[in-house]
């Protein structure tokens, strides 16, 4: 059997906008991949008892939350054709306006890379050991909940 | 037998700690009927356990060697 690959998804802080051109970027030799599709989760400023989000603070159960990923990421692939596959979330206090949420998903041709993206979004929200605390502009805060 | 438990989320705001130690618990069962005793909140809030990493549904026994973990809901993404 071989040896399972746990990777570690998290990032500590906002994921750079830089970061997410370089991974493109870094895809450019592989001349097989026809389409790349990205998911990027942005803070949202959402208003709650008239108070405005400033933050979301991200904490996780890494391990168990890594091989959760790990087990979807290979479910994913026997399940569409793609070719590579990089996901990323940040954990610690993530301003408003800021990404903290990364899937990139690639394949031949764009169905695969499309529907293995939204698949690997909703998985993640429903099935991974994060947890968002929206902080408002006067410190208070409330957890979140997914949907 | 001493035992550690992880507390994450919102749980961690209602037993006051990101961890906590129990004795002498031997099945998820316990666990929980003790936690939702120890602390009363708790018992009005919807979390799971977690023992090595996976969701227990059933009511698993527990051992020193166990990782034990307070699941709230998800919110990441």
């Amino acid at each position: 059997m071989a040896e399972k690959k746990v990777k570690n998804i998290f990032i500590e802080g906002a994921i750079p906008p830089s970061f997410i051109g370089d991974s493109i970027a870094k895809h450019s030799s592989k001349t097989e991949i026809g389409a790349h599709s990205i998911f990027l989760g942005q803070v949202r400023s959402d208003i709650k008892y008239g108070k405005n989000v400033k933050a979301i603070e991200f904490t996780a159960y890494n391990d168990m939350a890594n091989e959760m990923v790990y087990t979807i990421r290979e479910a994913t692939f026997a399940k569409y054709p793609i070719t590579c596959m990089h996901i990323y979330h940040s954990l610690g206090n993530i301003k408003v306006g800021e990404i903290c949420f990364f899937v990139f998903t690639s394949s031949a041709h764009r169905q695969a890379a499309t529907e293995a993206c939204n698949e690997v979004v909703e998985r993640i929200k429903k099935e991974v050991p994060i947890w968002g605390k929206e902080v408002f502009e006067d410190e208070t805060y409330q957890w979140k909940e997914n949907k | 037998m001493e035992l550690k438990i992880q507390v994450f989320g919102n749980l961690r705001d209602i037993i006051g700690s990101n961890e906590l130690v129990v004795n002498d618990v031997l099945s998820k069962d316990e666990l929980v009927k003790m936690l939702n005793t120890r602390y009363a909140k708790l018992s009005g809030t919807k979390y799971v356990v977690a023992i090595n990493r996976k969701i227990s549904v059933e009511n698993d026994s527990l051992n020193e060697h166990s990782e034990v973990a307070l699941i709230p809901p998800y919110s990441g993404g």
